[in-house]
């Protein structure tokens, strides 16, 4: 029987949808050139107008433009982030699950550790010994989010490894990598979407924080997060700037939120 | 008592052996600089001389491993090591700065169990109403807001709108404390919000499921009003979950505090983090670390032994 999609689930693929066709849009057009910055006084924090929907910055760029653009770089950084932690932390929780004994705790262990961490902590601390930039961010914040999955594919394995079909392939001389693959994969699979969904949410608010505190996405790249920064500098002369990119960035984070809980919502 | 006596011995253990393996890890990675970490702080024009001499002072002449053990038993005898910006201890840098933060993080959680305890129990009361449809909605908006998006608002609106406090005009406690209270007020509300849609969650589903129970059945047999029921029994054991999210919501505070500070301009331990960074000190960031994640499993350990003793019936552990 298939579930019935919540309210949750509706709204946060309309919100996040949305999102999906701002971004595809702005690899064919965005309204103005993000980069083009102009020397002019008379262009510089400029009010919404019809020329100008969501106005100017401080440089004289088109700010939809900018937020547009935007878009990809922060999904690019949230998407590597969620794949590369997925796939360390389904390894992982397989590894855990399936040995077993001094090897699972072990690597619980190390998960609890990482846990124990306050999340912004150790992407400074990794952003402070490499190099600031895309990597650095990706790298702290995969490593951040290896726990989660980890646990859950661990757990979704002990659960199912007593289930009546893991045992009648077992019967029937399936290989472990085959049970694993092909009869208890597709079985975690809808938890591990949800948390896929709210992991990319969760990347995407991690990203802006760090990039406000300019040790993320570096300069002139449109983060939405440095560009909320430069906006708080004008915040008194300009507050549509810092309103208009706190919004975006609260649209989307809520979007996906409520697209990873109508998920979890509908499952049994 | 003796079971909790055992329970806390064995949960500051693991706490123990966690610090020390996160210690490990900070270590590790503050040395898997790419260069020369002093080439890097004097920059390449630097003389040999001066190269040898910040190395020796560093203590990287010596092995990784004894580099290491230097370190953690120089932490445990309260050294952490000297500054290379401000060519102090980071002990007293810290030390200093310490107050102000534990200040945001305990106003912070004041403030968000004031929120989520009351909005809790009307949501758990009135399920399914309006007003519990309109503090989901809320809750779910609090955790969707980074805190810095959050932050910028609450100053234009509170600091340039409203002008309840002047942005960027830090008052110290050692000048004037309430006027200190009242700009840290607007930073702890800022952190609360989320911490509070957690646990009003949270203390919205313990309730539900309290009031399953058959206690609260024989309770209402025997005459209570729902409301009586509610107050004289089942908040008491609601109560309980919650203590356990109190460790999580304080490491989250300091967590969160690293940013709000850096927002609304609070020269915190967040803040000197940061510098450190920014400037690439390495020795105070590396101790800082250390010490913020010493909190943090500290604080959570705390709170699980708590927990065990107000309620021995739960199992943490095996």
């Amino acid at each position: 029987m298939r579930p019935k999609a919540n309210g949750k689930l509706k709204v946060g693929i309309a919100m996040t949808g949305f999102i999906a066709l701002l971004m595809i849009a702005s690899f064919f057009y965005t309204p103005y050139d993000p980069y083009a910055m102009s020397m002019d006084l008379a262009d510089k924090l400029q009010l919404p107008s019809s020329a100008h929907w969501l106005g100017t910055d401080n440089f004289g760029r088109d700010i939809l433009s900018r937020l547009m653009a935007g878009i990809k770089h922060t999904m690019l950084t949230a998407a590597s982030t969620v794949a590369i932690s997925l796939a360390i932390g389904v390894f992982l929780g397989f590894v855990a699950g399936y040995i077993g004994k001094a090897v699972d705790e072990a690597i619980m262990r190390l998960m609890d550790a990482i846990s124990a961490f306050p999340g912004i902590l150790l992407a400074l601390v990794l952003v402070a010994v490499l190099k600031q930039g895309p990597q650095a961010i990706i790298l702290a914040l995969s490593i951040l989010f290896v726990p989660s999955f980890t646990r859950i594919s661990r757990g979704g394995l002990l659960q199912l490894k007593s289930a009546d079909f893991v045992k009648s392939a077992e019967v029937f001389g399936a290989s472990r990598l085959r049970i694993i693959f092909f009869h208890m994969l597709p079985n975690i699979y809808p938890t591990l979407l949800s948390s896929i969904v709210l992991g990319l949410s969760s990347a995407i608010m991690s990203e802006s924080s760090m990039s406000y505190l300019g040790l993320g996405l570096q300069p002139p790249i449109p983060s939405w997060g440095r560009m909320l920064g430069e906006a708080q500098a004008v915040l008194l002369i300009a507050p549509w700037y810092a309103a208009v990119t706190g919004l975006a960035i609260v649209f989307c984070v809520m979007g996906l939120n409520l697209l990873g809980e109508g998920i979890r919502e509908m499952l049994p | 008592m003796k079971k909790v006596a055992i329970y806390a011995a064995r949960r500051l253990a693991t706490a123990a052996f966690t610090v020390l393996l996160v210690s490990l890890l900070i270590f590790i990675a503050f040395n898997l600089v790419p260069g020369d970490p002093v080439r890097l702080i004097l920059g390449t024009e630097a003389s040999e001389e001066r190269v040898a001499a910040l190395r020796a002072l560093l203590g990287l002449d010596k092995s990784l491993p004894m580099q290491y053990l230097g370190w953690i038993s120089g932490m445990l005898h309260g050294d952490f090591g000297t500054s290379i910006k401000y060519q102090r201890p980071v002990a007293e840098l810290i030390g200093q700065r310490v107050p102000v933060t534990v200040t945001l993080a305990a106003f912070s959680l004041v403030l968000a169990f004031a929120f989520a305890i009351p909005l809790g129990i009307l949501s758990a009361r009135k399920k399914g109403s309006i007003s519990d449809k309109a503090i989901s909605f809320g809750s779910m908006l609090s955790i969707s807001i980074p805190g810095f998006c959050l932050g910028i608002f609450v100053i234009w609106l509170f600091g340039l709108k409203l002008r309840l406090f002047m942005p960027g005009g830090y008052v110290s406690y050692r000048t004037n404390i309430p006027g200190y209270l009242n700009y840290m007020l607007f930073p702890a509300i800022v952190m609360a919000l989320p911490n509070a849609a957690v646990a009003l969650n949270y203390l919205r589903s313990s309730i539900l499921e309290e009031l399953k129970r058959n206690y609260v059945k024989t309770a209402l047999s025997k005459g209570h009003t729902l409301k009586g029921a509610l107050y004289k029994h089942v908040l008491k054991n609601a109560f309980v979950p919650l203590i356990s999210l109190v460790g999580m919501m304080a490491a989250s505070a300091f967590g969160g505090s690293i940013i709000i500070e850096q927002v609304f301009g609070i020269p915190g331990i967040g803040a000197l983090l940061i510098g450190a960074i920014t400037s690439r000190d390495f020795p105070m960031a590396q101790s800082m670390a250390a010490c913020i994640s010493v909190i943090v499993v500290g604080s959570n350990s705390a709170a699980d032994i708590a927990i065990q003793i107000i309620d021995p019936r739960i199992k943490l552990y095996k």
